[in-house]
């Protein structure tokens, strides 16, 4: 047993089961408007009047980008952990699954701030 | 060749216990078991371990002074009452030990360890946890075994000793994983192999307690001592012979006949019943299914069912688990059918109250020594505190005697024992009879319960003597044993059949010598304990004709022998 | 009349194993163990297998018996369909038939310090426990490491390195007694990368204990642990 007290490992699990919780919420919202609304194929159009018509689906889509992000990532963080890959390829994940994190998160963003 | 300052055979509580002591006495200590460590026969004691800790509002008068009284009383004066001084003595300590590592007692609703009555106990005196403290108390000792980071072969057997001026010096092992043989030499070697159960059939012990280690040491002369003094427990599973503990007694279990009679309040006072001591109640049992009160198949009925599920779910669930598991019965709702069984073995390697044997750099602790604490019968609950004590002080003793000596294997002796073993496999493999070896550790076994059971008369003694003699010479026309290297139990086996032959030689000329009836020996034909010729050790030598029998007196110190009455 | 069909591997003379039956006539009450033990008496003495306690409480005789983890010798045979196959345990290299070698597992049980790191010097008598903290360990005593939650894991199949289901029960057996003073230390120990987090909850190891535990839920108490460090 060794004596480094880490625990970040923990939160990354616990912050899986919120964002779970809240992805079941946020997927069906999702899903339901855009697939089960009044067209079946839907087009940009569709979209940007929902965005215009109520800043709270900007704010949805806000909350939504992130948590989906974190969820996704985190998942294949925890599949690259069981196959135990060496220390400096585990490092190298972690690195560029936060930047495809942090980007994403920042894009997805840049592109719901205009309906605010 | 490989050397280590003491060798510790045996991975049970005693030899674990030892292990610890040397460790931290900063000796130099290896462990060998034949299996590993926890799956020692240990680890089945249930029914908890005595101390006079005073705990409950019962034994709120308890002392060790009482603890020992009661120890001597039960041993139907036989014991050495120095080494039971000892033995309850220390108790205290060594349980608050137990606990201090960790060990999971059941406690009282004050936070203190909890102690149930058991039988021949003036007080409720057995510290316990649930029904298993002999699991936990193992789990606990082995876990501080890692903490100090002992050396444990595992599954290595001690196929025999070497000895040089009459000095042990080292043990010749088989390594069960590869089968090649192994000298190994020490400074001190310690035993603590365990019971051997299993020259009988109806055993409680485990599949690993056969007559082999005990009779390693008895082929180099070491004696043996009080051999006839075989305790039956009375209360095991019918057929698979499981013990149901005397906890589940304790905690206030009847025993009824096939009328569904309290039948004990015949043979002791009302105000003791079932909690008599264990010879004396084996021998009640076995009397109500002699005399035909017993139920068609062969046993008695123990009763839990008006203890509430409440009760034995949190005492006894182990013996649920047994009963549910083993022959389909759930205790809380219908009563166990059980017999007596062969349980412990109150003699062994003849040892002083340190564990020291006759011979020098040789000791012993545990079921397989005779420290003569439990005399002719011992007291339900002493043997795990036997094994905790003694374990603990042939270890200090051991490390105390290799202090300063040569840290270098006896080479010349130990590869003449080596040779000598290497033969004895050659000629198991070589041998071409016709007999099944297995068969005549099953007559064996069937045999001894006949002759040497709860009942034992002269003719029947001397018959199952003939019997013995017979096997032996069957056994030399035995087939050969299994020709590979690599985990061979065949071999392994014929060891053990050829052991249990020699230590039941020696059990049934120890047991016809000895005339008279005192504790677990019990003569039809002299039913009276005789002080005046008997009250004496007995102790039996190996010589190529037989055993050789000779006498030694017992310590008494405090208590005169009085008549035993409960 | 039964059919035992035994895994059986001799390092000495096999390259491949192999599966050979064996006939006999079982007296009722029989359990599995003591067919091997048949076996081995009366029909091939070379037959290598463990055994000791015959009473399920030393676990030396776990076994994959007709597709389940189990113990032999509290496994009757009149409950099994004939043939019986009988394999040694899973994920650990086989010694000889029915033995493994057990090192593997036993090497994870010790890296957890499985022993008390007691919280303060011993009192002169016992330390004192209430009822309900020892209520608290009651459900983690009874392991007595026989492997079968270990053979059945898949984690522990792909994962060598993964603590396995017996070292983290041991965990939180010394994690939730009120006498340890180690706790933190531990809950960090477990949290790290080949501990419980590897757990997928698959719910094999509560499945065939043989003693009923319930490693699982352990695991899942432990993880709750190194997230709200409530110890």
């Amino acid at each position: 047993m060794n004596q480094k007290q880490s625990f970040s490992s923990a939160y990354g699990w616990f912050i899986q089961r919120i964002t779970g919780i809240l992805l079941a919420f946020f997927l069906i919202v999702h899903i339901n408007v855009l697939h089960f609304g009044e067209k079946f194929f839907i087009d940009f159009n569709m979209v940007t009047q929902r965005l215009e018509g109520s800043f709270l689906w900007a704010i949805f889509y806000i909350i939504f980008i992130p948590v989906v992000l974190f969820h996704g990532l985190n998942g294949i963080w925890g599949l690259v952990e069981d196959y135990r890959p060496s220390q400096g390829a585990q490092k190298t994940v972690k690195v560029l699954l936060w930047i495809l994190g942090i980007v994403g998160t920042f894009y997805g963003i840049l592109a719901i701030t205009p309906f605010l | 060749m490989l050397f280590h300052e003491v060798l510790v055979i045996g991975g049970g509580l005693a030899g674990l216990r030892a292990a610890i002591e040397i460790a931290k006495m900063g000796q130099e200590v290896a462990i060998i078991s034949k299996i590993h460590p926890m799956r020692s026969h240990s680890g089945e004691a249930q029914g908890g371990i005595n101390a006079s800790l005073a705990n409950v509002e019962k034994s709120k008068d308890d002392s060790k002074e009482k603890h020992w009284y009661d120890t001597v009383k039960g041993s139907d004066f036989l014991a050495d009452q120095d080494a039971s001084e000892i033995l309850t003595a220390s108790a205290p300590e060594a349980i608050f030990e137990m606990e201090h590592w960790g060990c999971p007692f059941s406690r009282t609703p004050e936070g203190k360890i909890a102690q149930r009555p058991f039988g021949g106990a003036g007080f409720p005196r057995t510290c316990y946890a649930t029904d298993k403290t002999g699991l936990y108390l193992l789990q606990t000792v082995w876990e501080q075994n890692i903490k100090h980071n002992v050396k444990v072969y595992e599954e290595w057997v001690v196929l025999g000793l070497a000895t040089e001026d009459g000095k042990c010096c080292g043990v010749i092992l088989m390594d069960l994983r590869s089968g090649e043989l192994v000298a190994m030499g020490a400074n001190a070697v310690i035993f603590a192999t365990g019971g051997i159960g299993r020259i009988y059939a109806n055993t409680t012990n485990a599949i690993t307690n056969t007559g082999f280690a005990i009779s390693i040491p008895y082929w180099v002369g070491v004696p043996l001592k009080d051999m006839e003094f075989i305790q039956f427990h009375p209360t095991s599973l019918a057929r698979t012979h499981i013990l149901m503990t005397e906890g589940c007694r304790g905690e206030g279990g009847y025993l009824r006949n096939k009328d569904g009679e309290r039948f004990m309040s015949k043979y002791v006072s009302e105000k003791v019943m079932e909690l008599g001591p264990r010879d004396i109640v084996a021998r009640s049992i076995q009397t109500e299914i002699n005399e035909g009160r017993g139920f068609p198949d062969g046993t008695v009925h123990l009763d839990l069912t008006h203890l509430g599920a409440k009760k034995i779910m949190e005492r006894l669930p182990g013996i649920r688990d047994i009963c549910m598991n083993f022959i389909g019965i759930d205790p809380i709702y219908e009563p166990i059918p059980i017999t007596p069984g062969t349980h412990y073995i109150m003699g062994g390697i003849d040892t002083d109250k340190n564990g020291q044997t006759p011979m020098e750099g040789f000791f012993a602790a545990g079921e397989c020594a005779c420290v003569s604490t439990h005399g002719a019968n011992r007291l339900g609950g002493n043997s795990l505190l036997e094994t905790v004590v003694f374990g603990w002080r042939a270890g200090e003793k051991a490390a105390e005697s290799v202090k300063g000596k040569d840290k270098k294997a006896k080479t010349k002796a130990l590869e003449d024992a080596l040779k000598r073993e290497q033969d004895n496999i050659q000629n198991f493999k070589k041998l071409s009879g016709k007999e099944n070896p297995y068969k005549i550790k099953d007559e064996l076994a069937e045999m001894m319960v006949k002759s040497f059971g709860l009942f034992r008369k002269e003719e029947d003694m001397k018959t199952g003597l003939d019997e013995i003699m017979k096997l032996k010479e069957r056994f030399k026309n035995i087939r050969g044993a299994f020709g590979g290297k690599v985990f061979n139990l065949d071999l392994l086996s014929f060891y053990e059949i050829k052991a249990n032959l020699d230590v039941a030689e020696v059990l049934a000329i120890s047991a016809i010598a000895r005339k008279e009836t005192r504790g677990s020996h019990y003569r039809t034909d002299f039913n009276k304990r005789d002080d005046q010729n008997w009250l004496k050790h007995t102790i039996a030598t190996y010589s190529p004709e037989g055993p050789q029998l000779s006498y030694k007196p017992v310590t008494i110190t405090k208590f005169q022998p009085e008549e035993r009455k409960y | 009349m039964v059919e035992f069909r035994i895994f059986r591997f001799d390092p000495e003379k096999n390259k491949e194993p192999e599966f050979k039956p064996y006939q006999f006539e079982p007296f009722k009450g029989m359990t599995i163990l003591e067919g091997l033990y048949h076996i081995l008496e009366n029909m091939d003495s070379s037959l290598a297998f463990r055994s000791s306690c015959r009473e399920a409480v030393c676990g030396s005789c776990a076994m994959h018996i007709n597709g389940v983890y189990r113990l032999a010798c509290k496994t009757q045979i009149q409950i099994l369909k004939s043939p019986i196959t009988i394999r040694p345990l899973s994920h650990l290299p086989i010694i000889k038939d029915l033995v493994v070698d057990l090192n593997p597992f036993f090497d994870r049980f010790r890296e957890i310090k499985p022993y008390l790191i007691p919280k303060e010097n011993p009192p002169e008598k016992e330390y004192l426990q209430s009822v309900e903290d020892r209520e608290k360990i009651d459900d983690w005593l009874d392991c007595i490491l026989c492997g079968a939650c270990y053979g059945s894991c898949p984690v522990c199949a792909q994962d060598p390195k993964y603590l396995g289901p017996h070292a983290l029960l041991k965990a939180l057996r010394f994690v939730d007694d009120s006498r340890d003073g180690a706790t933190r230390e531990r809950v960090a120990f477990v949290t790290q990368n080949s501990g419980i987090f590897r757990c997928h909850t698959i719910f094999n190891c509560r499945e065939v204990c043989p003693k009923d535990l319930d490693p699982t839920k352990a695991i899942a108490k432990l993880k709750w642990k190194s997230v709200f460090k409530k110890f």
